[in-house]
Formats: C-alpha cells, structure tokens, sequence
C-alpha cells in the first residue's frame, strides 16, 4: 500500500541548506527583522493552509486558522529554537490551533476530500498510492475519515497530500519512524473497514 | 469519483491580506518585551534597596555550595527537600499572580528536566521524579485556574495566563518527544505516564477559562481580523539561570517571558 509518491519531498523539510537559511530568518525575524518573517510567511503559507484546510475541510475556516498560526508564529518566533525544523514547528502550532478552534466549536466540522475535490483552486493532485479513494463515494469517505483520529488524518494528510515520506513525518511530528509507519497502517485499515464496498483497499 | 487528492491553494487575495497584516503587526509583536527578570531587577536595583540587595547576595554566597548540591538532586534524594524550598521561598515573593503563574511554569520545567535526567541516567528515580512532575503540573494547572477564576481578572490577563500554559504545553511535548527516540524501552511506561500529565497542560485537558465576549460566537469569516492573541511559544534552550533551584540537567526550553 505504501510506496513512492509522485510528488514525494522526502529532504524538503530537512535538508541543511533550507534549514540553515530557515534558522537565520528566524533568528533574523525574532531579532525584530520584519521582512525576515515575511520571508518564511511566504515559503511556508501554502503547506500551512494545505495541512489546516483539510483538518477543518472548508475554506473559510481554513483561512481564518492560517491566519491565526501565522500570528501565533509571529509572536513566538523569538524563541523558536532551530533544533527543528521552522516547518515542524509551524505544523506544530497548527495542530494546536486546530484542536484548540475544534474544542471551541459546537458542531465540529471535518475534512472533507469530497470539498477538497471541489476546491477552486486546486491545481496539483497526487495518487494516493494504492488509489484510496478510487471507486469508493466521495460522502462515505468523508464519513470514515470523521472517524479517524486527529493523529491518522494528521499522517494521512502529510503523507498523501503534502507527498511526504513516513521518514519525513516522522521528524514532522515528532514520533519514530516506525511508529508512524503504524499509525499509517491503522489508519488505512481503519477507512479499509469504513468503506466496505471498497475491495481493493 | 476521482482516486487522487487535490492540494488546494489558499486565495491570493487572503494570502496578500494576511501577510500585510502580520507585516503592519510584526514591528511591535517582534519589539523586546520587559520581562518579570527585567522588572525584578529594575525593582531591587534602586538605590533604597542597595544594602538589602547587597545582604541577600553575600548571603547567597554562604548557602550557594549548599544550594548546588540541592541543584543537581532529583527527587527522593536529601537534598532535594533545599531546593524545593526556595522554589517555595520564590512564590511566596511573587509580586502578583502573573509571575505566580511564570513562577510555577518554571517549576514544572525544572521537574520535568529531572525527569528526563531520571529515565536517561537512573532509572530507580524515575517513579518519584514522574510523582514530583505531576504534582508541578497540577500545581501549575491549580494556579491558572485561579487566576482565570479570580474576580476582576481581566480578559488580557486570562489569556496571557492562558499564554503560559500553552507555551508549557508545547516545550513539554518537545521534550518528551525528543526523549521517547532515545529513552530505553524500560522507560516507555514511565514516559507515557508523563506525557498523560504534560497533556493536562493543554487548552483540552484543564479547566476552561471564562468566557471572553468574543467567544460566545464564532466570528465569521469575513469580519475576522486575526489578532496576535493566544500566541503559543515552542521555545527551546536551556533552563533559566541564577535562579534558586535551578539545575543544570538535561536542555530543557525556558518559561515564556514575562509579560
């Protein structure tokens, strides 16, 4: 089930050189330098948006958690340390925000690939490996994905969305190798039996 | 149906809008702030307050080889009963429930670094380290809501105090998840119990603060004006320095400032 993704960016978030230049601008910005941060804004506002969008599935909400990471990066960075990765920690605070908007909702909302699918600005796609979704109804994969944890969508997000390897994710999150690797598994299982009509899962 | 995924791009429009925002806020989010140090020493470096200044240094001295043999110890040894109290001494010099609140999150670090000190080089202590730990933990958790509970306590100050715990949070997940790669796997009980407890720090896991006005509703998409509220700081460093107490384990992030 798991193999090379198309757009697999395995070094993206943590090969030296973009690291280095990303612990400078840091540093840069959390000495007051605001250009600085405009920088990293405009290298990390994408993935960020991507990750939120699909642990909040529309797109308003998603802009307003983009926009609400972003300023909470802002008043922390004087104190991001660059043991990890400026991307790391953006998706760290992310994840926060997102769980921290979701306790405050009364009717939490989900992702949604059926509303990605129909995202008007989504030009890039990539092949779920083993085709996850193939042949299965956009509203029931919706509804498997509900049942997820916050921690598998997280996996299944930066693995089949953001085209990272489990490697990656690992340092991305924070857990082993193998760890995520499980959480993976699970994950897939998991949809395998939300989705019965789906045989070739 | 189709079998791949989008990667949706945000609006150009929100794209330009918020980091016009973030640019017209970053000059005084990014301007040095004053912190507790900085106004404590601002406090006892008046003149009036030189020759007390002066006694409580030389005093210092006297106690310092004490206090380092207090400063390495982990909980469960003999001396670790010094440098708790003056941890205690320090709050009970707190000047409000703010730098209570600082004070407790620095506790809460220096036990959680005597934790990973514990699993990493004794074992044996690890049990009563994880003890001391949950107990700074509910300590910390017990002042916030205190403070959020207080009469008269303002929104700013509830959420700057909420500031805190998040900050906290986030530094302790860094931490443990740093030493869950290299942590042995006779301490990955230990470990998971400390990270149920570091999960009590966060916004989902402790009381929840009173409600400011705007958190009655959502605010919708179009008159949402992001603001720099609630920021978390997933710092990392060292551990303060020069404080009573304080110990040289294992790099564990700072408090957040003192605002």
């Amino acid at each position: 089930m798991v193999g090379e993704l198309p757009n697999s960016r395995a070094e993206d978030v943590v090969s030296s050189a973009e690291r280095e230049e990303d612990a400078a601008l840091a540093r840069r910005a959390g000495s007051g330098e605001a250009g600085a941060f405009g920088v990293l804004y405009d290298r990390y506002v994408d993935a960020v948006y991507r990750y939120v969008f699909y642990r909040v599935r529309n797109e308003a909400e998603a802009e307003d958690v983009t926009s609400d990471v972003f300023m909470r990066a802002l008043r922390a960075i004087p104190k991001y340390e660059p043991r990890q990765a400026f991307l790391a920690w953006l998706y760290r605070i992310a994840r926060n925000a997102v769980i921290d908007r979701s306790r405050r909702q009364a009717a939490r909302q989900q992702v949604s690939f059926e509303d990605a699918l129909a995202h008007p600005n989504a030009d890039q796609v990539v092949n779920p490996d083993a085709g996850l979704l193939a042949g299965s109804d956009a509203s029931v994969v919706r509804v498997a994905m509900q049942q997820l944890t916050p921690l598998q969508q997280e996996v299944l997000i930066l693995r089949y969305v953001e085209g990272y390897d489990t490697k990656t994710i690992s340092k991305l999150v924070g857990k082993r190798d193998g760890t995520i690797r499980g959480i993976e598994f699970r994950a897939l299982s998991a949809l395998r039996a939300l989705i019965p009509s789906r045989e070739a899962l | 149906m189709s079998d791949m995924l989008p990667r949706p791009k945000p609006r150009d429009a929100f794209k330009r809008s918020l980091r016009a925002q973030l640019m017209a806020q970053a000059p005084s989010v990014l301007a040095p702030h004053e912190t507790t140090w900085t106004r404590l020493a601002g406090t006892f470096l008046r003149p009036a307050l030189r020759p007390a200044m002066v006694a409580a240094v030389i005093a210092l001295l006297i106690f310092a080889s004490a206090g380092r043999a207090a400063a390495d110890s982990l909980p469960g040894d003999a001396a670790f009963g010094l440098k708790v109290a003056a941890e205690q001494l320090q709050l009970s010099l707190a000047l409000d429930d703010t730098t209570r609140l600082h004070l407790l999150a620095d506790q809460a670090d220096h036990r959680l670094a005597e934790l990973v000190t514990a699993i990493s080089t004794r074992p044996s202590a690890a049990p009563t380290a994880t003890d001391a730990y949950a107990a700074a933990v509910q300590r910390f958790t017990d002042a916030l809501a205190a403070l959020q509970g207080k009469p008269g306590t303002s929104a700013d100050k509830q959420t700057a105090a909420d500031d805190v715990v998040d900050a906290a949070h986030l530094r302790h997940e860094a931490v443990l998840d740093e030493l869950e790669k290299t942590a042995p796997e006779s301490a990955q009980q230990g470990l998971e119990r400390a990270r149920e407890e570091a999960d009590k720090l966060h916004a989902s896991g402790r009381p929840a603060r009173t409600p400011e006005p705007n958190d009655t509703a959502e605010p919708t998409h179009a008159a949402r004006t992001p603001t720099p509220t609630r920021a978390v700081e997933p710092s990392r460093g060292s551990l303060p320095t020069g404080t009573p107490g304080n110990v040289e384990e294992r790099s564990l992030p700072p408090a957040s400032d003192h605002h």
